[in-house]
């Protein structure tokens, strides 16, 4: 039975046969998009990620051929587009931040103490996210939300692995200093420290 | 629970993509999939018994001469003037000259059939949602097939990038001038060049290794077969079924009317059902630039808001495919040209003989 193209051989038939590009569409779409919504909401999300696979398709014949997995490439072009909407994207944070709204997904949270601690810090999470420096926020974001490695973000980012380490590593202390007792192991009677009263 | 824990979890409720989105998405990049693929065709062979029949053929050129001038048209005849029949009627002539018309000359070990074609190609890019640009490139297609299905395929571009407007030129340049087109040569190892081995690969293959035994020779039944077929290589979303266009519908008779291989029987029948294509049309006495005079035959169609016509030009007394030509009649978005404007001129070489994939003719 034969193999599915990779990303790579499908960009690359796309190149002189268009529609090809439609299966880079179909394995990607909803990550993209579930990344975009995370970060500016659903409207955008729609108009982003739509965008994102425009320009990918525009941009093909300059995509790095030794590359199986499109997933990097596509997400920093999505990167790229978010920047017109950091903006957005910061007040998002914000008004998160001002109101403590629930946005977490039940699933992460299954040990109650840990939920508890995690629907306390949100609004702080959301404060931290909103000023962190924004190619700070890139990384992070792509690192955690994405599940990119380093050479990953690089990758999609144009950015020196060096660089990359530097900007995650600062954009955690940024966060454990935001958000105290996170990071932290549970003390010996089984609970955390921390972030109970919330904002 | 660490910060990056606490992180992943953060907003992580976020609902899939509705189907409605994901059909927007997907339609719109469609349309720029349609609009690249209308003028930058190339052929991806499937053996017929498969019932998916080869990509639309059309490897363009052009010589250089002819690429800002290959409007084109002097028309003396227009058919359907007399409407469908006559069409037909006059497809019905070329179908009794070229059964007539001796097969391919059979290879000997060793040999490839060798063919050249040459004239210049647009390709689109679209750099946002609403924007674009479109350049004309002129190149050479080769190619050496053997009867094993090895061989070889050679492009090579063949003149400077031709802008057809001022906001193409600059929009590309405000992309930073990326490359739009590098030669290949790729050689084929026996089966390669031929079946479905390639499908999804950079490189199309040629209409060879078809089971032309499996074509209906009824022309109303050969159409139904080529139109399906056409349909199922329309983009589609997964869950859609397939919808023929004529367009594609029309470039796979082209395909294999272009190929040395088809036998005479199959290529008779071919021009019979064309004659059943939705809106076809012949033009006698077409003079095209670089390509001759001949009989055309068109279809039109509708792509991103325009009219694209594609026309495929005939040797009257033989029934010779002299070439092919796509010309937007309309002002469209993704290039700054006014109507018409041919977006591809492709002139058809006889197909010839040669020792090995190293030898010319």
């Amino acid at each position: 039975m034969k193999a599915m193209p990779s990303d790579g051989e499908a960009i690359a038939a796309s190149r002189s046969d268009p529609q090809r590009f439609a299966l880079v569409f179909d394995r990607h779409f909803a990550t993209l998009h579930r990344f975009l919504h995370r970060r500016v909401g659903k409207d955008l999300a729609d108009d982003l990620t739509a965008e994102t696979f425009a320009r990918a398709f525009g941009a093909r014949d300059r995509y790095d051929l030794s590359h199986d997995d499109a997933r990097p490439w596509l997400l920093g072009i999505a990167a790229n587009l978010i920047r017109r909407h950091r903006r957005t994207e910061r007040r998002r944070l914000l008004a998160h931040a001002r109101m403590g709204v629930h946005l977490f997904s039940d699933s992460e949270f299954e040990v109650a103490e840990g939920r508890l601690d995690a629907e306390a810090a949100g609004p702080r999470l959301a404060e931290a996210l909103a000023t962190l420096h924004p190619g700070q926020r890139e990384v992070l974001l792509l690192f955690a939300w994405a599940d990119l490695t380093y050479e990953e973000i690089a990758r999609a980012l144009g950015l020196p692995i060096g660089t990359v380490q530097s900007r995650l590593s600062r954009a955690r202390s940024r966060l454990r200093e935001q958000l105290p007792g996170f990071g932290q192991e549970p003390d010996e009677s089984g609970t955390r420290q921390g972030t109970r009263s919330g904002k | 629970m660490d910060e990056l824990e606490f992180l992943r979890g953060f907003q992580g409720d976020v609902s899939e993509p509705d189907e409605a989105t994901i059909g927007r998405a997907r339609t719109a990049l469609m349309e720029r999939m349609d609009i690249e693929k209308s003028r930058f065709l190339r052929p991806g062979a499937r053996p017929l018994a498969q019932m998916t029949l080869p990509r639309r053929w059309a490897a363009p050129l052009t010589v250089a001469a002819v690429l800002t001038v290959a409007v084109a048209l002097v028309v003396t005849i227009l058919l359907p003037r007399g409407g469908r029949q006559a069409a037909a009627a006059e497809l019905r002539r070329f179908a009794a000259v070229a059964v007539e018309r001796p097969a391919a000359a059979r290879l000997g070990p060793g040999q490839y059939y060798y063919l050249r074609n040459e004239g210049w190609i647009q390709i689109t890019h679209a750099t946002t949602s609403d924007e674009a640009y479109s350049v004309r490139i002129p190149i050479v297609r080769e190619y050496w097939i053997g009867d094993d299905g090895s061989g070889r395929l050679v492009d090579t571009q063949a003149g400077e990038l031709l802008w057809p407007g001022p906001l193409d030129k600059s929009r590309w340049e405000a992309q930073g001038s990326p490359q739009l087109y590098g030669p290949s040569d790729q050689q084929y190892g026996p089966g390669e060049l031929v079946g479905p081995g390639l499908d999804g690969g950079a490189l199309g293959t040629l209409p060879v290794g078809y089971d032309f035994a499996s074509l209906p020779r009824d022309p109303e039944a050969l159409y139904e077969a080529i139109s399906s077929a056409a349909a199922e290589r329309e983009p589609r979303a997964p869950e859609e079924a397939p919808q023929p266009s004529s367009l594609g519908t029309f470039g796979l008779f082209i395909e294999l009317l272009y190929t040395p291989l088809t036998p005479p029987d199959i290529r008779s029948a071919l021009f019979e059902a064309m004659a059943y294509i939705p809106g076809v049309t012949v033009v006698l006495d077409k003079t095209i630039p670089g390509m001759g005079t001949g009989t055309a035959v068109f279809v039109e169609t509708v792509m991103g808001g325009a009219r694209i016509r594609l026309e495929f030009l005939v040797d009257p007394t033989t029934s010779q495919p002299l070439g092919q030509q796509e010309t937007l009649l309309d002002r469209a978005w993704w290039v700054d040209a006014d109507p018409p404007t041919v977006s591809h001129s492709i002139v058809y070489a006889s197909p010839d003989v040669v020792e090995s994939t190293a030898r010319r003719p």
